[in-house]
């Protein structure tokens, strides 16, 4: 038998029978054949193997397997993978441009609803004091925050007063009075008493009577604390307008005649926060009524200043409310990015997308798997 | 023939040079399917499918041995085959000896050539080799064919399977070795000379 020989000796035997064996590999085998009667054996064997194969009778074709011009034109039957492939790669790019989409409108409306409290008059803006209905308890800001020039810092500062330390449920004093409260106009407009304070000098009474530094302002404007704010429940509310101000004179600009849930942005230190002052936690107001205009506010800046209602906060710190506002539980004031309307929009858009993604997905992935 | 001529001119459109081509080549086609399909409808459906494809994909020939490539597409369309096979598993409806072995056509029975003993010997040999080819693993008989059955050099065989040479002469050895073995077991139906050296080597 032929146990012994490798698969090596098979391989050179074979191309010895083919023809295919180089010559002088072929001396060599021969040499070996004439001296190895099992690789003789070997060599005969797969000799009579391939003349049996060589033998086979050769199949005719059935028919002509010619191409007919109808079958070069025929079309290949058609296939939803490339359309379904280019679904799914724009409905992951729709779905990623909606995402985003959600993420971007969200930051530029906080700017927005910020610039909409910063005044806009020059810098001098008057002491009502104002602010965007807030999501967040913002931290209180010295009463003059608002009395700085309404200058794209003041905006560009606006997250990052957003971003403060989570305030507590602390009434604030004059500081959040203008900053870092968020007002909620009532429906009463007369009752907004954070009418501006004409004078000529800067008021600081009210900071020397609760102890602290009267707030310095880079505009070395007169500042006064004007807006000292109330519970609602003590003074009537001004009916939806909300500015910023501080300044000596009655102006209110940059109302709004939505309001946005929008934290108040304010510039903590830089353009109008006092040295001596630390933001002070202060609790969250909301607009009671949104929706009259800027003329409440006018027409209550003339009115005399509600006196201002110093309250201790639980640390301590003295707080004022602004009159006409009421401040909303933290819970009930979340960060809104977008407005409410626009929100089911967006989320509606999201989940559609993403769902078209998956199912496009899916159903390439089926075009893939299952057999034509 | 010219076949470069006609292979330049299918490759421009001419679908009457291509079909020059493919009446030269359609008897190896269908033979080399037959061999690796073991079924006659099948091996005409994958040789028709080869000849569309090779003229759907003519200009991708850039030359060297034509039938080569031609039984390359021939090739891939009996993997195809043999593919969906292995996916769809089919019960042939031939009857069934008690050996549980297919009774085959007798179509044979009307070959006018031979005589009937001839016919039925030359028939089983046939059927026996054909058995033996198809208990090979693809490959090897891939090349059993190329090399035994259609006589191709190996070169032209490492060109239609895309395989380097020393491949082709390994899955040779081994496949010429494997059919060596089943063969043996069809002893009657071998020539005699075959049986005498099997009987020799013994």
């Amino acid at each position: 038998m032929t146990q012994h020989l490798s698969d090596r000796d098979y391989e050179v035997l074979c191309a010895y029978l083919d023809g295919e064996l180089p010559h002088h590999e072929q001396v060599k085998l021969e040499f070996r054949l004439r001296h190895q009667p099992d690789l003789q054996t070997a060599l005969d064997e797969l000799r009579q193997t391939s003349l049996l194969l060589r033998k086979l009778p050769q199949k005719r074709a059935p028919r002509n397997f010619t191409i007919q011009p109808a079958m070069v034109r025929q079309r290949a039957v058609p296939r939803a993978f490339p359309a379904l492939r280019l679904a799914s790669v724009l409905a992951s790019l729709l779905f990623v441009i909606a995402f985003a989409s959600d993420l971007i409108t969200s930051h530029p409306i906080q700017s927005l609803s910020a610039m909409e409290n910063v005044p806009t008059s020059a810098a001098g803006s008057r002491a009502l004091q104002t602010q965007a209905p807030a999501a967040t308890e913002a931290p209180a800001v010295p009463a003059a925050a608002p009395l700085a020039p309404p200058t794209p810092t003041q905006n560009q500062e606006a997250p990052l007063l957003m971003q403060a330390p989570a305030a507590t449920q602390t009434p604030g004093g004059p500081a959040d009075l203008a900053a870092g409260s968020v007002m909620a106009p009532t429906d009463t407009p007369a009752g907004i008493a954070a009418s501006p304070t004409p004078t000529a000098e800067p008021t600081s009474a009210p900071y020397t009577a609760l102890g602290v530094a009267p707030p310095r302002t880079k505009s070395s404007q007169p500042q006064t604390p004007a807006a000292t704010l109330t519970p609602s429940e003590q003074i009537p509310v001004v009916t939806g307008t909300y500015g910023l101000g501080g300044g000596p004179g009655p102006e209110v600009t940059g109302s709004t005649e939505t309001p946005t849930p929008e934290p108040t942005p304010l510039p903590p230190t830089e353009t109008a926060a006092p040295e001596t002052r630390q933001p002070t936690p202060t609790g969250t107001v909301l607009p009671a009524s949104p929706g009259e205009t800027a003329q409440a506010f006018k027409s209550a800046a003339g009115s005399e200043i509600p006196p201002a209602t110093a309250v201790q906060s639980g640390a301590g710190s003295p707080t004022s409310v602004l009159p006409g506002f009421t401040r909303l539980p933290t819970a009930l004031a979340p960060v809104l990015p977008a407005p409410a309307a626009a929100r089911p929009v967006l989320r509606a858009m999201e989940f559609f997308f993403a769902g078209l993604a998956v199912l496009t997905g899916l159903a390439a992935l089926l075009v893939r798997i299952l057999p034509h | 023939m010219d076949e470069l001529g006609l292979i330049k001119d299918a490759q421009s459109g001419d679908l009457g040079a291509f079909n020059r081509l493919v009446l030269a080549y359609q008897n190896q086609a269908y033979n080399l399917a037959y061999r690796m399909l073991s079924e006659e409808a099948a091996a005409a459906d994958a040789t028709q499918n080869a000849f569309l494809s090779a003229y759907k994909n003519l200009r991708s020939y850039r030359g060297g041995s034509f039938r080569a490539w031609v039984l390359r597409m021939v090739t891939n369309s009996c993997y195809d085959e043999l593919r969906r096979r292995h996916r769809h598993p089919t019960t042939s409806l031939e009857p069934a000896t008690e050996d549980d072995e297919e009774i085959e056509s007798p179509r044979w029975l009307a070959s006018d050539g031979p005589s009937p003993e001839e016919s039925v010997e030359r028939a089983e040999l046939e059927q026996a080799i054909q058995r033996c080819l198809g208990g090979l693993p693809e490959e090897f008989r891939l090349i059993v064919i190329l090399v035994d059955i259609q006589g191709m050099d190996y070169s032209e065989v490492s060109a239609a399977i895309g395989k380097p040479l020393g491949t082709v002469k390994s899955r040779l050895a081994r496949a010429r070795m494997r059919l060596r073995g089943c063969l043996q077991g069809f002893g009657e139906l071998l020539p005699l000379a075959f049986r005498l050296e099997d009987e020799a080597t013994q």
